[in-house]
């Protein structure tokens, strides 16, 4: 049977997490604003496109809540996650130290499995990438994509840049 | 007699006066019934005397005549000195808050039922119906599903699941079960959702996660569910269970650990549940359903009550946002500022105290930038308007 991977979604609350997935999941935006509580799962096939030609992936992707959870349940619901995606806010004053702690606690938790970053709301905000974001892609070697879930822009290739990473590992 | 002229004038100049005249004197009455609630314990006089001390101090260490600094200075002791005397009568506020505590109660299990069910119905392509839950909130019984419990029992569908990640591992079903059935679930995301259920129990208990809780109760029967430490075993089936089925599990997940230690990922799912079926046949024991009811009602109020432990937490890191940046700012040292959640209005109220209209301005700007789920109710005067 075709083989199923988990892909967990990180990131401050408000940035834009459950846009994006329902924006590759479903296809689908809305501007109304509701948190996620604990854990949502969202099931994807998908084709990616690889060395070898296209290949069929399976992906359950866990939408993980933004705000800081009690104990370390974030911590446990990444646990065997086969990459992340670290979503971070381009509209805010600082959208970037949210995503260095979320890909901290993701690369201590799986050293070494794929991860990628999103700019998100690019939609809303025109300001230029700092240098942080060329430290970001070094630091973790997972690529930067800036997206807009209202529009769909860069949210394909950000999850296709994960499920390429999975299947490259073969993780 | 009033003249009416001079009425109609005295109210275009007076009204918005006398409105806000009547809401602070609602205000008040407010705070006045609160803190009657110390008056048993602590006489006037008394309290006056520790305030009229503090003041003294601050007074000497402010040593000139600068209002805005002296304010600055005395209204930390002042602040301290109110929650000090508010924690010493703490057991008569508790007394006194109680009737408002049980409407929030009630208030917090109905959205906790409510976001649940949303959350799985979001979540899945099915409804699932934890049927003792909403029994015991609405009174309604509970027939439905024992009705259905007193059906032959079937076992469906079982998974292996790698605990933690979620992913399927394995699945087998016996060849009667039809693939295109509507009650088959999908089943990536019911194992999925079976190891974050497996995370949260582990969170909301302390330990155990699955361990302590054994079974679900769906609308399409029951989930059995079984861990070891690196997989999980769920059994979902129909009918009424027999007697001695929570052994079998228990030998299924054994059999199971057993073949996929040695055979990895080339376990064969279609054997998952090879001589499951025969020892399993159905055997009418009314005192087994009762167990099987009362275990059901556990484990649904179990997941109830991890459930609003969460929404509680969420709800305090909301308050603690909206307060933590309303008071971050140095000019509001010293000033009252205090978030907390309305249980009546579903909303997070901020009350407090700004120097001026600027502070004002740029608190509301930092608060406006914590994304609430929930209204946010502000009742921060300027306190220079204030007093005027």
């Amino acid at each position: 049977m075709m083989k199923t991977y988990k892909i967990v979604v990180l990131g401050d609350f408000g940035v834009g997490k459950t846009s994006l997935i329902r924006r590759y999941v479903l296809d689908e935006f809305s501007d109304q604003y509701r948190a996620t509580m604990g854990v949502h799962l969202y099931k994807h096939t998908d084709r990616i496109a690889t060395e070898g030609g296209q290949s069929e992936i399976r992906l359950v992707v866990w939408d993980i809540e933004g705000a800081p959870l009690p104990s370390g349940q974030t911590q446990r619901y990444v646990v065997g996650a086969s990459a992340a995606l670290v979503v971070g806010d381009l509209t805010r004053a600082d959208p970037y130290s949210a995503m260095w702690s979320a890909a901290d606690m993701f690369e201590e938790q799986l050293p070494g499995r794929p991860m990628a970053f999103a700019l998100n709301k690019r939609d809303l905000s025109d300001a230029p990438s700092p240098d942080v974001v060329k430290r970001m892609e070094r630091r973790y070697d997972g690529p930067v994509f800036e997206t807009s879930a209202m529009n769909g822009e860069g949210v394909l290739h950000a999850f296709h840049s994960l499920g390429k990473s999975i299947l490259a590992r073969n993780l | 007699m009033s003249d009416p002229t001079a009425d109609s004038f005295r109210q275009m100049l007076l009204d918005a006066q006398l409105e806000r005249a009547a809401k602070s004197d609602d205000h008040l009455e407010a705070i006045s019934d609160k803190l009657s609630i110390t008056d048993e314990r602590w006489s006037e006089e008394s309290l006056t005397a520790a305030v009229a001390n503090v003041l003294a101090d601050s007074i000497r260490e402010a040593g000139h005549g600068d209002s805005d600094v002296l304010s600055r200075s005395i209204a930390p002791h002042i602040v301290s000195t109110i929650k000090r005397e508010i924690s010493n009568a703490h057991p008569e506020i508790i007394e006194a808050l109680s009737p408002r505590m049980g409407v929030l109660i009630r208030a917090a299990v109905a959205n906790a039922v409510e976001d649940l069910q949303r959350q799985i119905d979001q979540a899945m392509p099915f409804d699932i119906w934890i049927a003792t839950i909403k029994s015991r909130l609405t009174g309604a019984p509970s027939a439905g599903w024992l009705v259905g419990s007193a059906e032959e029992f079937r076992v469906l569908e079982a998974y292996l699941i790698e605990r933690g990640s979620g992913v399927l591992l394995a699945r087998d079903k016996p060849p009667e079960v039809d693939e295109d059935d509507d009650s088959l679930l999908d089943d990536d995301l019911l194992a999925g959702m079976i190891a974050a259920l497996d995370s949260f129990a582990s969170d909301a208990f302390g330990s155990g996660g699955l361990e302590e809780l054994r079974q679900l109760k769906m609308s399409q029967g029951t989930v059995y569910l079984r861990a070891s430490p690196t997989k999980i075993l769920a059994l979902r089936c129909t009918g009424q269970a027999p007697p001695g089925i929570e052994e079998r599990v228990d030998t299924l997940l054994e059999r199971a650990i057993q073949q996929a230690t040695g055979q990895g990922e080339d376990l064969d799912p279609g054997r998952l549940l090879a001589g499951a079926q025969a020892p399993m046949e159905p055997g009418i024991n009314p005192a087994a359903l009762i167990g099987k009811a009362a275990l059901g009602i556990a484990a649904a109020f179990a997941v109830l009550i991890g459930h609003f432990y969460l929404e509680s937490a969420n709800r305090s890191r909301w308050v603690e946002a909206v307060q933590t940046a309303a008071a971050d700012d140095p000019a509001l040292a010293g000033y009252p500022m205090t978030a907390a959640y309305d249980g009546d209005n579903a909303a997070v109220e901020l009350r407090g105290l700004v120097p001026d209209a600027a502070a004002l301005a740029e608190m509301q700007t930092r608060v406006s930038h914590v994304p609430l789920p929930l209204p946010l109710e502000m009742l921060v005067p300027v306190a220079g308007e204030r007093f005027k």
